[in-house]
């Protein structure tokens, strides 16, 4: 596992170099391999417009810019094809679009962080990666009541950083097959 | 040595493993002790021995209680059986068959952590019980390594055996103590020590062996029984075996001759002779001779006779090889490609280099294809037994004859083939073979019947044939149960061709009462559907009264695939090239629309059904017109065609097939996915998927008040008509078989959603 995370160290220079959000030199304050303190955990970072999320450090396999994807026909509008990463086929889902914020003009500029979910690979299209976040269990708050129901379920909690609020992914539930379905019967409501 | 629980696991595993090959191995051999009885091989014999040997050991080591106790057994029996104290009867077969399976339910208890209720398999212990130990031949067994029988009727003799270890014999965890003991338990023990080599106390070196003896055993047994003791350790020491015979008759030990040949007429012969064809006669690897020069083989024991050159290694490990060289592939057309750019005389001197590594990336490609072939052998090997035993459940009299069983093919296809194999061969037997033996008297034929399975290769994919000589499909009865079924019309007008393949309809069978055999409500659709998703195909030829033949036709590998690369709009996909029969671009006046929202376009009297890709998949910018276009033809299940339409052709390709589904859910219309030469993804299209999802598309246009709110769904031209309903559709459409496929498609429709 570390040199899971030492990868996605390698590569935050690349979408870092952009970022309004300019943390990096935390970035290298912030030992990586030695994570697993009692009650607390490391999130990488990143934007989408002005909000910031975060996802589990552990599961971050790879980080990298945006390149061309294959359309896959007949998939929700947020599903934006495959591409891949030394021969193995990645999906690809725009964040912004997923949470129902419309879907991103792709350039070069934006980034795509590779995840582990369970034991499949996924793609997600972000703004910037922004930091690496050394979190105690006892910050994370609840995510409140909303209204919309993704932001909900598909958020595990949030952080308050300084004067910042990052909102942690409960990825395993916002690329679970189902969930997706799921998101594609709201989006079909949301058509109507 | 660390025998944490983490540890113990891996040697399971590696256990497991084992025991699956060596399984395997002793039904193979099964087989043809099976098929001729009369005429057994040793080498069989003293195999499934050492298979049973082997597993026992296995299992005691793991403290597999049960497993060893039944191993103890069976293991008792065989000794006997190559000893020829027990004539091999096809009864005796039969058992050991039986032995087997429960040997294998054992280890896959073991493997589960559960245990096996005795009652399952106490019949044919008992049954091994009293043959291996309560013969009329007096004989007592003890427990442990040797099994040997001691009487009192047999000769005795007295090996002189000197043995002379070599220094690394104790390095090799072996212990000389337990070869004396072992050796006194044969019989009557002389040992003679010889000291010589003995140095002085201080240049000792405690784990070298320095000691070296000679042995006088007078005993009844054979000269195997001596050799064995020394099994494991003949690749560490110098040995031999004299045989001095005391008694005046040189009775036959072993008084059948189906087993080892009577060692006791080479007693007078030299001792090199009488080793050799010892050694011929039992294939076992006791050679004597001074052991092999350097370090001895990892499996220095039974294999020794046989060693074959092979490793074994994780298909996991593979198949990552398999991957890499892919991707290799890849690297490399794209860097021809980039080649091409470079000014002429830049480019002429780099082709050249490419041109080689062009030959040795593919030679690669095919040598690690070659490591994940296998022969269709281990599929085969099962088959004669269920062939015998379906027969004698049937009452008929069949012969089974295998050809081709060295064929390869991918590992993978393998593991795919056994279930639709199994299912034609039970086909073939209980409809294809006539009822009973008299039926086919009457009908001029041998009473056996012969049921033929072959493999071959042939233009790059393997044809497995299944013939028997039965009565042929029954077209009347066929038809009147198709029609029965709804699966066609009363006034459907078939060829012969067309009811034939109605069998593989789904739903359909014709045994008029469920059977044990076959009829569990599975039917030779689900054969064709398996196979199918194996991209294979399947069809049948029959002559009525004179038999039946099954060709299922397979790719050679799961992981590369022939394709021709489509355009459409600015999507590129792949069309597997087995399923394209021709491409062409139709003339305005051989384009039509049908009633039901469909288009075919006729050529050379037939009516091809068009599949419009783009408006499926909701590609943009693609060319709508057909006669601008180009239309792919197409094989689909049940060898009906239908007409992709896509802009254009941009060659044929090989592909490395990459699953969509490891990372992401499955997509009606496309099976896979690949990549391209320059590193970007291309899906591979599933032509009977789409022909479904067309065909779900049009009905729906028929039956929906509400269109699609897709643009390029609403500009249609076939969307009038919208209320004529499918039944009468059906009837109106050229094609025969129209009802059938539309069945076909509800079901695989249902299929997709249950994959959803």
């Amino acid at each position: 596992m570390e040199s899971n995370s030492l990868v996605a160290q390698e590569n935050m220079g690349v979408p870092a170099q952009d970022g309004q959000n300019s943390h990096n030199q935390s970035m290298d304050g912030t030992n990586t391999t030695a994570v697993e303190n009692a009650g607390q955990q490391q999130f990488i970072t990143f934007t989408v417009g002005d909000q910031e999320y975060g996802v589990d450090i552990m599961s971050v396999r790879e980080i990298k810019g945006w390149v061309e994807t294959t359309l896959l026909p007949n998939t929700p509008e947020y599903m934006r094809g495959v591409l891949n990463l030394r021969g193995v086929i990645v999906p690809i889902f725009d964040l912004r679009c997923r949470f129902g914020l419309g879907k991103t003009d792709a350039t070069n500029l934006h980034v795509i962080v590779i995840i582990a979910v369970k034991n499949r690979m996924v793609g997600i299209l972000v703004d910037t990666v922004s930091d690496i976040l050394t979190v105690s269990n006892s910050d994370i708050r609840d995510v409140p009541k909303m209204e919309t129901l993704i932001e909900e379920e598909y958020l595990s909690g949030l952080v308050t950083i300084e004067d910042r609020m990052v909102a942690l992914l409960n990825q395993e539930r916002l690329f679970d097959t189902k969930v997706i379905e799921n998101g594609i019967a709201i989006g079909k409501i949301d058509e109507t | 040595m660390s025998t944490n629980d983490f540890d113990l696991d891996q040697f399971k595993a590696t256990y497991f493993e084992e025991c699956a090959e060596l399984l395997i191995d002793a039904e193979t051999r099964l087989a043809d002790l099976q098929h001729s009885p009369e005429n057994v091989d040793a080498e069989d014999l003293n195999a499934i021995f050492r298979v049973v040997h082997s597993v026992k050991g296995g299992a005691g080591a793991f403290s597999f209680d049960q497993l060893v106790g039944f191993a103890h057994i069976y293991e008792a029996l065989l000794d006997r059986m190559r000893q020829g104290e027990i004539q091999i009867t096809e009864d005796i077969v039969t058992l050991l068959l039986s032995a087997n399976d429960i040997l294998t339910n054992l280890i896959q208890a073991a493997q589960n952590d559960i245990t096996v209720p005795e009652e399952d398999f106490i019949d044919v212990k008992n049954k091994l019980n009293l043959l291996a130990f309560d013969q009329p031949v007096n004989s007592s067994t003890e427990e442990g390594e040797t099994e040997t029988t001691i009487s009192e009727e047999k000769s005795t003799k007295k090996y002189i055996i000197s043995f002379n270890p070599k220094p690394e014999l104790l390095q090799h965890a072996n212990e000389p103590l337990l070869l004396v003991r072992e050796m006194k338990a044969l019989g009557e023990l002389t040992t003679i020590v010889n000291t010589d080599r003995l140095p002085s106390i201080q240049k000792i070196i405690s784990d070298e062996a320095y000691f070296s003896w000679v042995f006088e055993l007078v005993s009844d047994c054979s000269l195997t029984d001596v050799e064995e003791v020394f099994e494991f350790v003949t690749e560490d020491c110098d040995l031999d075996i004299k045989i001095e015979d005391e008694t005046q008759k040189p009775e036959d030990v072993s008084s059948q001759p189906t087993s080892a040949p009577p060692i006791e007429d080479n007693s007078t012969k030299t001792l090199e002779t009488t080793k050799k064809q010892a050694v011929e006669a039992m294939q076992a690897p006791t050679i004597p001779t001074p052991a092999t020069v350097g370090k001895p083989t990892p499996t220095g024991n039974s294999q020794a006779s046989q060693r074959v050159s092979s490793i074994r290694v994780e298909l996991d490990r593979v198949d990552r090889l398999v991957n890499m060289v892919g991707e290799l592939v890849i690297t490399q057309a794209m860097l021809r490609q980039q080649v091409d750019n470079l000014p002429p005389e830049l480019a002429a001197f780099m082709a050249k280099g490419f041109e080689d590594l062009g030959m040795h990336t593919r030679e690669i490609q095919e040598s690690v294809m070659a490591v994940r072939m296998q022969p269709v052998k281990s599929v085969f090997a099962r088959i004669p037994r269920l062939v015998r035993e379906l027969a004698s459940k049937l009452g008929k009299k069949v012969e089974l004859e295998t050809s081709g069983e060295h064929t390869e093919v991918d590992k993978t296809v393998i593991e795919q083939l056994s279930d639709p194999l199994t299912h034609m061969i039970r086909n073939s037997l209980d409809h294809g073979i006539e009822e009973t033996p008299e039926d086919r008297k009457k009908a001029g034929k041998p009473e056996l019947a012969t049921v033929t399975l072959s493999a071959e290769h042939r233009s790059g994919r393997i044809h497995i044939i299944v013939t028997d000589d039965g009565r042929g499909i029954n077209r009347e009865r066929v038809r009147a149960k198709a029609i029965e079924k709804g699966i066609i019309n009363v006034d459907e007008n078939l060829s012969d061709e067309a009811i034939d393949d109605l069998i593989f309809s789904p739903g359909f069978s014709t045994a008029e009462e469920v059977t044990d055999v076959s009829g569990r409500g599975v039917g030779m659709d689900v054969v064709r559907r398996n196979i199918s998703n194996l991209g294979g195909r399947i069809s049948v030829q029959s002559t009525p009264g004179k038999g039946t033949k099954f060709i299922m036709s397979l790719p050679l590998t799961l992981a590369v695939l022939d394709g021709m690369v489509v355009a459409i709009g600015k999507e590129k996909f792949i069309i597997s090239l087995t399923a394209i029969i021709e491409s062409l671009r139709p003339a305005k006046t051989e384009l039509h629309n049908l009633s039901n929202g469909a288009e075919v376009v006729s050529l050379r009297g037939e009516y091809i059904r068009l599949v419009r890709l783009h408006r499926l998949f909701n590609i943009p910018g693609a060319q709508k017109d057909p006669s601008q276009a180009l239309v792919v033809v197409v094989e689909i299940e049940g060898g009906k065609q239908v007409g992709i339409l896509v802009d254009e052709l941009l060659g044929q390709q090989q592909v490395v097939i990459k699953s969509l589904e490891e990372n992401y859910d499955p997509v009606d219309g496309i099976s896979a996915a690949t990549i391209l030469g320059n590193g970007m993804v291309a899906l591979i299209l599933d032509v009977d998927g789409l022909d479904a999802m067309a065909r779900q598309a049009s009905h729906k246009q028929n039956t929906d008040d509400e269109i699609d709110n897709q643009p390029d769904l609403l500009t249609t031209d076939t969307d009038e008509e919208k209320s004529t309903t499918t039944n009468q559709l059906a009837n109106s459409r050229p094609e025969d078989q129209e009802a059938l496929t539309n069945k076909a498609t509800e079901e695989k429709t249902q299929r997709y959603e249950v994959m959803e």
